[in-house]
């Protein structure tokens, strides 16, 4: 039988050894316990990132506000197709510049081909995008490769049922919702084993310290929940 | 510093005057009686310069024999004038070709063999077939380009001095007369005195072979860039998809950067015409996030745009116009800058041209109290500076939800509020609401208001 040599494939950086400590460029996402569990400390800043959950209209911004919110980037930022429309005074109020933010509207048979437009431009810096329904492998591969040579990191919000399929995207994650937060799974990461589901609390301490102007009605039960 | 000219001679002019795709075409371009240029596949077929129209018929029944235009070699001639300025300030089209004044090029682009490659090259990628010499005057030039050699400066004497009467631009007369008198070459005439030389020929002969031998030269009317970008390329056989056009599309963009660039100018706003075979005009206005000079940023929002141009007709021809121009603003030059701004606009232009111009917003604070007034997505960013207000969410929801009269029936527990909101008594749209943040029965922050006319409750926003 012949030995196929694995080594250009890992120098290529298509292949990885589990185990072994990645040299990618990663980005906090802001959560202590997620940062353990993805290797190397954080989001791979110029990858595909595939996000399936059954919430895409609440749990994807909840994961990925942290990690935009600590990014000191100087290069722009992309809403594609978010579920509801982007509110300038909250962007501002969470530390980020909306003059920096773009929101992109893109029917589903251009979505693909603008994504890895903007993926591939030097002037973005992530990318956080829904309304993919139906993505072929060799798109995925195509948006893969562009994050990589034009230092981009796009999230790609997709369906749970995509996690039946294979795909080329290099860290591949699932988001549940629970009561008190919301959960996540990496099931696919370079250069590391699967790790547990890690539970994320939702940040709900602020609501107990109300602006000045503000009456707080918080009962006993409700301060519970909070806290 | 003495003169120097280039003379450019472009032997498929009266062919590419007719139409840039006579590469692939047979065809033969005529003066009356005989046929003057033929393209490269009549010329496989035995066409060839100096044949006469009836033997060329007979010869290849398919040739599409076509006579000279003159207007239209003129035209090119001044589409290539502008190509031309790039190498050179002075530019002159004379004697159906290009004359350039090439020695103040030379601090630019070195030594004439430079000048030489660079000209060549350049014509080499546009596909046109171009021959070239230089000389001390226009006249010498030509002498050199006729006998199909281009000598540099230190050999102009000795090729001259080899150089026979009848290559002459002169009658077949006085030729003849000279070399009765036993000049051969111009050597022998050259040798002979001054005073002999002008006995012996009429003064517009003898002052053409005193340019020739450099000491004397004729003036040139020199080219004068229009104000205006202004050309287009025709074509034979009319192109029936995007694929076909892209290569003359770039070829056009490309002189327009040049045109830009000789100006330090640059524009916003590109027009081009698709002239079709059924006489219809298509106009295709492109407009640029900024002003740009690089055919790149012209040629990739027109490819996007160019699906919709082609309908029942092929397009014959392509003109691309450019009326508004603004001074470039020279680029940051940061070394630590990942980026360059023109990537940004670059993109956005063609995402625009794909998607649309509403496709791509930005957030936006408007100073406006009414929270949906004062954020809204507009094409072109804008920011009033924020008051201190209450907590804002980060998704607004565009069509408020009716939550009914009471927020804690539709499972909505009141938080932190009332956040009181009435104005916008000075318009039709006057808001008297209360707001308040609440917590859904699955923990979620939600933003709503109390309509304080109606006393019904709305959803109009989420806390990420």
């Amino acid at each position: 039988m012949k030995a196929i040599s694995l080594q250009s494939l890992i120098d290529d950086g298509r292949l990885w050894k589990g185990g072994s400590s990645p040299e990618i460029a990663i980005k906090s996402s802001g959560f202590q316990a997620l940062d353990q569990s993805l290797a190397g400390g954080g989001w791979p800043a110029h990858m595909l990132i595939e996000i399936l959950t059954s919430s895409p209209e609440e749990l994807p911004m909840q994961c990925i506000l942290k990690t935009w919110q600590l990014q000191q980037d100087e290069r722009w930022y992309v809403l594609v197709n978010p579920p509801y429309q982007p509110c300038a005074e909250g962007l501002i109020q969470a530390n980020l510049k909306p003059e920096q933010i773009d929101l992109i509207r893109a029917n589903p048979k251009d979505t693909s081909w603008c994504l890895e437009q903007m993926a591939g431009s030097p002037a973005i810096a992530s990318i956080l995008a829904w309304g993919i329904e139906k993505i072929r492998t060799p798109q995925l591969r195509r948006l893969q490769l562009a994050c990589q040579q034009a230092r981009t990191q796009l999230f790609l919000i997709r369906p749970l049922n995509a996690r039946a399929n294979a795909s080329p995207a290099p860290l591949r994650a699932q988001l549940h919702k629970i009561d008190s937060g919301f959960t996540i799974e990496i099931f696919k990461q370079p250069a590391a084993n699967a790790h547990p589901i890690i539970e994320i609390k939702n940040d709900l301490e602020w609501l107990l310290k109300p602006a000045p102007a503000m009456r707080k009605i918080v009962t006993q039960s409700i301060h519970k929940r909070l806290q | 510093m003495r003169c120097l000219y280039a003379q450019l001679h472009f032997p498929e002019l009266a062919l590419e005057a007719l139409g840039s795709d006579y590469q692939i075409t047979k065809i033969a371009v005529h003066d009356g009686q005989k046929i003057i240029q033929a393209s490269e596949q009549a010329l496989n077929d035995g066409i060839f310069p100096g044949m006469t129209l009836n033997m060329a018929i007979t010869l290849s029944p398919l040739l599409n024999v076509r006579p000279q235009q003159p207007k239209k070699q003129e035209q090119l001639l001044y589409r290539l004038a502008h190509w031309a300025y790039q190498y050179s300030h002075q530019v002159a089209i004379r004697n159906h070709g290009l004359c350039l004044e090439v020695a103040k090029s030379e601090q630019l682009f070195g030594a004439l063999p430079e000048i030489y490659n660079a000209l060549t090259q350049s014509a080499k990628k546009a596909g046109r077939p171009m021959q070239l010499a230089f000389g001390h005057t226009p006249e010498m030039a030509d002498i050199f380009l006729k006998q199909g050699i281009c000598p540099l400066p230190n050999t102009f004497q000795k090729c001259l001095e080899h150089t026979t009467i009848e290559a002459c631009e002169i009658s077949q007369a006085h030729i003849q007369r000279l070399n009765n008198m036993g000049f051969r070459t111009l050597k022998d005439y050259f040798e002979a005195p001054g005073r002999a030389r002008q006995k012996r020929l009429p003064r517009i002969e003898y002052q053409y072979l005193e340019a020739v031998s450099g000491q004397h030269s004729s003036p040139l009317k020199w080219f004068e860039p229009p104000p205006l970008f202004d050309q287009s390329i025709e074509f034979f056989k009319g192109l029936e998809n995007e694929k076909m056009l892209r290569l003359p599309m770039e070829r056009l963009t490309q002189e327009a950067e040049n045109w830009l660039r000789k100006r330090q100018m640059a524009t916003s706003n590109i027009l081009w015409d698709f002239k079709m075979e059924n006489g219809h005009d298509t106009p295709l206005r492109i407009r640029l996030n900024q002003p740009e000079t690089h055919a790149q940023a012209f040629i990739d929002p027109s490819s996007l745009k160019l699906a919709h141009c082609f309908g029942v007709s092929p397009i014959i021809a392509v003109r691309l116009r450019i009326q508004e121009i603004v001074q470039t603003i020279p680029k940051r030059n940061d070394l630590f800058l990942k980026y360059h701004d023109s990537d940004r606009h670059q993109l956005i232009d063609r995402l625009k041209a794909r998607l649309g111009e509403q496709a791509i917003t930005t957030p936006c604070r408007i100073a406006d109290p009414r929270p949906e007034k004062a954020n809204q997505c507009l094409r072109k960013p804008q920011s009033a500076k924020m008051p201190i207000l209450s907590p804002r969410p980060i998704w607004l929801i565009k069509t408020p939800l009716a939550l009914g009269s009471s927020p804690e029936k539709s499972g909505y527990q009141l938080l932190q509020g009332p956040e009181r909101i009435e104005t916008g008594w000075w318009d039709s749209e006057p808001t008297c609401r209360s707001y308040w943040i609440s917590l859904t029965r699955s923990d979620r922050v939600a933003w709503i208001y109390q309509d304080l006319h109606h006393k019904t409750w709305w959803l109009a926003g989420w806390f990420a």
